[in-house]
């Protein structure tokens, strides 16, 4: 077992839903760690060749430039690795879908989330005190973990306290997956969430105080009530839905942890910074793809000088 | 010193390694004896009359800023320099020059000589004289014995040699001379790991017999580039090296009697190289291609052999006649020796430490190609450690580590004791983790601080060295008070980010594409820099940034060389080590994080595993604090 598996591991033991428990298993199973494997062979590969240039320009033998097509490719590593930092999959399945319940004051975000509190598929029960609003929840829908936040009202004030919390508001909307937007049935005026970075698709109007009106008022679009519980099922099983499609657009094999991450995007940066710099001396780019490789050895394991020159004696005649 | 002894220092054998080894335990004090075959074969270059190349060619420098024998050398009796890599930056830049083999031998005879408490006798090593784990002196094959503390074992392919042409075999060391058989058998006794390794050379061609003007031709740098820092010109003629390709025709011959070749007909056990050192190893591995590059490198400028680099070869000599001719220019080549492939014994060097002395037996040392090493540079620089720290021993001073941060002599040692050899052992840049520092270039300022303190450096080499010292820095702060702005640039045709900033000399020369010319165009009195130091300055203002960076890296070893792992710490115990890790661990042995963690496949949560069980063994917690922060 190596070291990204035993991560794997130790995320498994850990596992609080069925996805995570997939991704978990993923990581254990060695899949990530043949996926990194794969990366630094390819990494190494370049490096062999550019080597090569290096250390054996006084035999004949090794072809002129093989530089070219080392660039490319290395360019393509690198839009790999920026794509698999792209997709925040395994993060989602991780730390879970971030709902945001947004809305002007008092259109039931506190009430909504309170009651989604008390339900059986609520995570964390362990809410500080009843008596005070939660802050955030926890569900398990369908094996996907689901995290809601509640934000504060949002309207023009000029408090300045309560300026920092549509500030904060506002940034917790801007984190989310998706944002329930929340609008009383008896007022609509819907609130302007355009200037947050949330695309129409990435929300939900959702009407509340149902039990309030008449089932007219209520017909076409999503109308809850927390007081009967009428709609919630049908508001959670969207939510779910919108869940399962953001995990399983991704293949699963995302970076999972910070660690991870943040050595792969290192690696990328040094590919990146290798393939601009073409105006300098070969071992300087060489210095570039060996950092690049370092970043990638704490997910892989070292590549030693002795394993690259073993490629090049593989694969070219030289020695005299 | 010396009371009771004979001498301070014993060298056994007078090739590359043991004529740094003798000349440095002298310099450092020491009354040495270098004990060899014949005085008449000091220096003599067995394969290649080439001295240097890329990575080799920092080796050379390393050992001359150390005030060693071989740049010097090299200077005397060259006869093509070339400087490899001039493009692709400083770092991997490669100084060599193909030698006069006569006149290397007679350069290094009148150096070694010249030395100062060096003291040469003829005599065949034969055993160490030792008082239980210690050693006390050399005994030769015709009895006489020679007491002291401190001894160098420098033999080369001579153990156990064994040279085979086609399926001929004789024992030999070199072709012509006699192997040494005593030596293998006191290792043996002492219960030492040898292993067996072959390397091989070509035939030796006659010159008058080459078609000359049917070949391509080498030539050799317009403005030679010297070794040493010592060397102001290179006085000998430059000559020109032939070039030419084997045709299909070789390789069908080659191919339809590989059999009879010694290396393939399983006659030969010790192991060769991954890389082709052999024109058969480069057929049966590489097939036909369009054929191998072949350099005719006449020996030297009154002698008319000449040496075809890149057809080494172990079949019979009508083969190899054969094969030759067949290669464009040689059709008519006469052929003066035959090529041949020696089996030698070699010492596991896993068994020694950083001084190259063995660690378990008390004053015995060993280097060049006895510790499974290939090549005259890879030798010269670990005679010149091992030589160091012997005279040291001897001395009773400290020893003195190369560290793969300060040196290649550091990368080679540490490659050699923490791995072992699986393949005759030869330099090549990329093994420097730290490239962009230890560069040819600034050998000088890396290691002649060192020798000077360690007093083995001439009186003659300190002056200069402190000479050019104090004009680089004058040079760095010429450059670092004249600056200009952007607009003030224009008026010289140079473009610069119009930010009102302005740069200096030295910020400037940090630029790809601003020479030192360019600065002078700009500040004429800079043209009175020394040329040598333009370069230098060259070089430091635009590698830097890149200097800064390994810096910080460049910490972080040292801190780990010097995290000791006991030798009898078990790895076993460590929990959530992989199988495979731990296996290596426990076959290689570190004696430090740093070896540890240039293991193939180590991962810096492992390291962080060693480190923390250290910490929990360790009796002494204080110690182990100090190791871990
Ligand atoms: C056939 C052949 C092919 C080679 N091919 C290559 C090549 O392709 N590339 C390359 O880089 N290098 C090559 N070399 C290697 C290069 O020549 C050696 O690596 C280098 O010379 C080793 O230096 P050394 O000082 O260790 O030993 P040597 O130069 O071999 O010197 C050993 C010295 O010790 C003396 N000696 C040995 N035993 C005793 C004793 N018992 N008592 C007293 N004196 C003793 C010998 O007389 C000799 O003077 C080749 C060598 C040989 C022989």
């Amino acid at each position: 077992m190596d070291l990204v598996e035993a991560e794997g591991l130790a995320e498994l033991v850990q596992a609080e839903t069925a996805a995570q428990r997939r991704l978990a298993k993923y990581l254990a199973d060695g899949h990530l760690s043949r996926r990194y494997d794969a990366w630094m062979k390819r990494l190494s590969q370049a490096r062999a060749l550019i080597e090569a240039e290096l250390d054996f320009t006084d035999e004949g033998d090794i072809p002129g430039s093989v530089s070219d097509q080392v660039w490319q490719d290395m360019q393509l590593l690198a839009d790999e690795m920026a794509a698999a930092l792209d997709d925040h999959t395994a993060e989602i399945v991780r730390e879970g879908f971030r709902v945001a319940i947004a809305g002007p004051p008092n259109a039931g975000k506190s009430s909504l989330m309170n009651f989604l509190a008390k339900r059986d598929v609520a995570i964390v029960t362990d809410i500080a005190g009843t008596t005070r609003d939660v802050l955030s929840v926890d569900l398990d829908l369908d094996g996907n973990r689901i995290v809601l936040f509640d934000t504060a009202g949002l309207r023009e004030t000029e408090d300045p306290v309560e300026r920092i919390g549509i500030e904060r508001a506002r940034q917790t909307i801007n984190a989310a997956d998706l944002v329930l937007h929340l609008v009383d049935l008896g007022e609509p005026t819907s609130l302007d969430l355009h200037d947050t970075s949330k695309l129409d698709s990435d929300m939900i109007v959702v009407r509340t105080k149902r039990d309030r009106h008449h089932p007219a008022e209520a017909a076409g679009g999503l109308s809850v009530s927390t007081v009967t519980g009428e709609g919630v099922d049908s508001l959670l099983k969207q939510i779910s839905q919108r869940a399962s499609v953001a995990v399983q657009g991704g293949q699963l094999v995302t970076p999972l942890l910070i660690r991870h991450r943040n050595h792969i995007s290192a690696a990328c940066d040094w590919l990146r910074a290798a393939g601009a710099a073409e105006d300098h001396a070969l071992e300087l780019r060489a210095e570039m793809l060996r950092s690049a490789a370092d970043d990638l050895a704490h997910l892989t394991g070292r590549v030693t000088p002795d394993a690259l020159l073993g490629l090049i004696f593989s694969q070219f005649c030289v020695g005299k | 010193m010396m009371t009771g002894f004979d001498f301070d220092v014993i060298v056994i054998g007078g090739g590359h390694a043991g004529c740094e080894a003798a000349s440095a335990a002298a310099r450092a004090g020491a009354e040495t004896l270098l004990l060899t075959h014949r005085a008449d074969t000091i220096g003599t270059m067995s394969c290649n009359p080439a001295i240097g190349g890329l990575g080799k060619g920092h080796l050379v420098r390393e050992i001359d800023a150390l005030d060693g024998l071989m740049g010097r050398i090299a200077d005397k009796a060259g006869i093509q320099f070339r400087l490899l890599n001039r493009k692709k930056g400083p770092a991997v830049r490669g100084p060599r020059t193909q030698a006069d083999r006569a006149l290397y031998k007679r350069q290094m005879r009148m150096a070694i000589e010249e030395v100062e408490r060096l003291h040469v006798v003829e005599g065949d090593a034969f055993d160490l004289l030792m008082n239980g784990s210690i050693v006390s002196g050399v005994e030769t094959a015709d009895g006489r014995r020679y007491a002291a503390r401190s001894v160098v074992i420098t033999t080369g392919t001579f153990l156990r040699g064994l040279i085979h042409i086609g399926n001929e075999k004789t024992p030999a060391g070199r072709v012509g001379e006699a192997p040494s058989v005593g030596l293998s058998e006191r290792f043996e006794r002492m219960g030492m790991r040898l292993g067996r390794l072959k390397t091989g050379t070509p035939a030796r061609l006659d010159g008058k017999s080459i078609a000359w003007n049917r070949i391509g031709v080498q030539e050799a740098d317009s403005m030679p580039v010297p070794f040493s820092f010592m060397t102001d010109d290179i006085t000998n003629p430059q000559i020109v090296c032939g070039v030419t390709r084997t045709t299909e025709e070789t390789h069908r011959i080659i191919r339809d009697n590989i059999h009879r070749s010694a290396m393939y007909s399983g006659d030969i056990k010790g192991i060769g190289p991954r890389y082709c050192p052999s024109i058969e190893d480069k057929i049966v591995r590489f097939g036909d291609r369009d054929g191998h590059q072949i350099f005719l490198e006449p020996e030297g400028l009154d002698d008319d052999t000449v040496y075809p680099n890149g057809i080494s070869t172990s079949l019979p000599a009508d083969i190899q006649e054969a094969f030759i001719r067949s290669i464009p220019g040689l059709e008519d080549v006469r052929i003066k020796v035959p090529g041949y492939a020696i089996e030698y014994d070699f010492v596991d060097p896993t068994q020694l430490d950083h001084r190259l002395a063995v660690r378990h037996v008390d004053g015995l040392f060993l280097a060049g190609q006895i510790n499974g090493t290939t090549g005259y540079e890879e030798a010269g620089a670990q005679g010149l450690v091992a030589g160091l720290n012997a005279a040291r021993h001897s001395l009773g001073a400290d020893p003195v580590k190369f560290s793969r941060t300060d040196s290649y002599i550091g990368v080679m040692i540490d490659d050699l004791i923490t791995f072992g050899v699986s393949e005759p052992y030869r330099m090549f840049t990329s093994r420097a983790e730290y490239r962009l520092s230890l560069r040819a270039d600034n050998a000088d300022q890396r290691l002649t601080p060192l020798a000077i303190s360690l007093g083995i450096c001439s009186e003659e080499r300190r002056e200069r060295y402190s000479r050019y010292e104090s004009a680089v820095h004058d040079g760095r702060t010429e450059l670092q008070v004249r600056s200009l702005t952007p607009n003030e640039a224009e008026a010289f045709g140079l473009s610069l980010n119009k930010d009102g900033v302005r740069r200096s000399a030295y910020e400037l020369l940090s630029r790809n594409e601003f020479e030192f010319s360019d600065a002078e165009g700009i500040w004429p009195e800079l043209a009175n820099i020394d040329s040598r130091v333009k370069e230098a300055l060259k070089i430091e203002a635009g590698y830097a940034v890149y200097m800064d960076r390994q810096a910080a890296t460049i910490a972080d070893i040292r801190r780990d060389e010097a995290r000791v792992i006991p030798a009898d710490f078990s790895f076993d115990i460590i929990s959530g080590l992989s199988n495979e890790l731990l296996s290596k661990l426990n076959r290689f042995r570190p004696l430090t994080i740093a070896q540890a963690s240039a293991i193939e496949g180590m991962t810096p949560a492992a390291l962080a595993l060693i480190l923390v069980h250290l910490r929990k063994s360790s009796p002494d917690m204080s110690v182990a604090k100090r190791q871990v922060q």
